[in-house]
């Protein structure tokens, strides 16, 4: 398993960027995280306030019941839509947003 | 320049390439002991009661090839690693050389081959790059079963050295602590349940209630954990259906997860996992118990279950079955209007090559759905969508599949011009999902039982 320093922390990932120790997640963590995961408006080094409703709701949900929402409840519960999550977030609400809210790599057929 | 057919060739060569060097790097170093502990294994393992199978097979491959053609791996990429047959030998050579006397005197000269630690990291990447589709097996002149040599491959190598493929052994160890293989608590079922209950409500209007924990209930429902996460709508769709027909169903706020991952690489896991699923239905006392749209769960309770472990006492069902039996009783009510798009179906492996569940999901459709259109070739003959066989779980086999084992399907589906492609197993809708997205196909994938959600009426 690699280590990175993400936020000036030293963390675990695994092979696709996740991070293995959800504690040490904080908001500097996530900046860190967003700078290869999210897309920035132009001239902006740090995520937005639609970035942030995402990332919070699922980090929330996350601490709430230990995994991550379905996606349907992220669109509806976050009030921002699939195609705008995707523009925030390339690589989708899982692979992409997911991992900046510092959850754990999905698991399944999911 | 390159031409488009040698730029294809090239992107599929690197896709092979970089999941074949994933495999080896998840394989790591045999050692000497290891290989040894295999063959050992082999030998034990002839007293298990599905070798005289096994043995069968490889005892009847006559290397004629008939498979080839028919592998949608090897259509793909004609590479004789592909070649089932070659699968076949890898195993076979082995067990010749040490189970067998003319193996034993002939060696090399009676295809008998030495077990070593290079085959043995070949066996990993070989068997572990099928889709265990078994489309293979119909179109041979003996029936041998490609799928149940790649098991047993899979399960020497993970019973000796404890080796799989990294999701789908995380998944195992998850479902066998947690009773799920997505480290769902009861808390986030129930979450998820009364999302599904807010969701019909929406769009239905009515007050449906997933019962939960009723002991005595006629039907014990576990779908896969993609109903939870992916595809969402199937599994309100299944509610409704039974809320409209009055069904007497119950889940259970323990064992909600239908998929058992063991199925694939390991049969003592296979083994507790199908246990967990066993008990809580006799705790529920259900008459039937019955598995969502999810392929690999409906061959393990339905066939291995019964055969390895001794019959059940209930029955068990796929939801498919279920719901063309309530439309022939007519006990639901489906207006067909509500699905105007061209509609298509694809046959998943396990549910239909496996189980024999062909017409059931065809009734459905014709009744819920204006325009229903067959893919060619379906029904038996269908391809694999190309994640079957636990591929899928593997976030590292993503251009693998998109570029080699989902490719025909991709084409397979545009074929038919539909705006909409069903199918009814977990699996196989998140490969066709990512097939979509790959190849900028013009249609939207969807569960039988979205299709039934938007139909029914009370």
């Amino acid at each position: 398993m690699a280590k990175a320093t993400l936020g000036g922390v030293e963390i675990e990932v695994d092979d696709d960027g996740f991070i293995q120790e959800p504690d040490k997640w904080n908001k500097d963590v996530a900046e860190d995280i967003g700078k290869i995961e999210a897309v920035l408006e132009p001239g902006q080094d740090k995520m937005g306030a639609d970035h942030w409703t995402v990332v919070d709701y699922l980090r929330n949900y996350f601490l709430e019941f230990g995994i991550a929402p379905p996606i349907r409840m992220v669109v509806k519960k976050s009030g921002i839509d699939l195609k705008k999550i995707y523009e925030l977030f390339p690589k989708g609400p899982a692979a992409g947003a997911c991992k900046v809210a510092g959850l754990p790599k999905p698991t399944g057929c999911v | 320049m390159k031409t488009d057919t040698e730029n294809q060739a090239d992107s599929q060569a690197k896709a092979v390439e970089e999941y074949e060097k994933t495999l080896e790097r998840w394989f790591g170093e045999a050692t000497k002991e290891d290989v040894q502990k295999v063959i050992d294994k082999l030998g034990e393992w002839e007293k298990l009661p599905y070798s005289k199978l096994v043995k069968l097979n490889l005892d009847l491959c006559s290397n004629c090839g008939a498979c080839a053609d028919e592998c949608h791996i090897y259509k793909t990429l004609p590479r004789k690693e592909f070649n089932p047959v070659y699968r076949v030998k890898l195993l076979r050579s082995v067990y010749q050389k040490y189970f067998t006397w003319v193996g034993k005197v002939f060696g090399r000269f009676a295809g008998a081959r030495k077990l070593d630690k290079e085959l043995l990291k070949e066996w990993f990447v070989r068997f572990y790059q099928c889709n265990m589709c078994r489309r293979c097996n119909i179109f041979c002149p003996f029936g041998v079963d490609n799928m149940a040599i790649v098991r047993t491959g899979r399960l020497l190598i993970n019973d000796v050295m404890g080796k799989t493929t990294e999701d789908m052994g995380r998944g195992v160890r998850y479902h066998l602590r947690d009773g799920n293989a997505s480290e769902m608590s009861e808390a986030a079922f129930r979450n998820i349940v009364s999302f599904w209950e807010d969701e019909i409500k929406e769009v239905k209007g009515w007050d449906v209630k997933v019962p939960i924990d009723v002991v005595g209930a006629e039907m014990f429902l576990i779908p896969p954990n993609t109903d939870y996460f992916h595809s969402l709508e199937t599994m309100e769709g299944i509610a409704a259906t039974l809320y409209a027909a009055n069904v007497s169903w119950t889940m259970s706020s323990k064992i909600f997860d239908s998929v058992n991952y063991g199925t694939f690489f390991n049969d003592e896991a296979w083994a507790s996992i199908i246990t967990q699923h066993i008990e809580e239905a006799k705790r529920l006392k259900c008459k039937t118990l019955v598995v969502g749209e999810c392929g690999h769960a409906t061959k393990s309770l339905m066939f291995l279950g019964p055969s390895l472990l001794g019959e059940f006492p209930f029955e068990v069902k796929n939801i498919l079955q279920v719901t063309a039996d309530l439309i022939q009783h007519d006990r639901i009510k489906l207006n067909k209007e509500a699905n105007p798009e061209t509609v298509t179906y694809h046959d998943p492996c396990n549910v239909t090559r496996m189980c024999g569940i062909m017409e059931e999901p065809r009734i459905i459709l014709r009744a819920a759905c204006m325009d229903f259109r067959e893919m060619t070739p379906n029904r038996d003959r269908n391809y694999c969508c190309g994640g079957g066989g636990g591929v899928v779980l593997e976030t590292a086999s993503h251009d693998f599949r998109m570029e080699v084992t989902g490719k025909l399907k991709a084409e397979q589906m545009q074929r038919t011009g539909a705006k909409i492609v069903v199918t009814s197993c977990a699996n196989c809708k998140v490969e066709i999902s990512h097939l979509i997205d790959q190849y900028k196909l013009d249609m939207k994938w969807a569960g039988v039982h979205d299709m039934v959600l938007n139909a029914l009426e009370l």
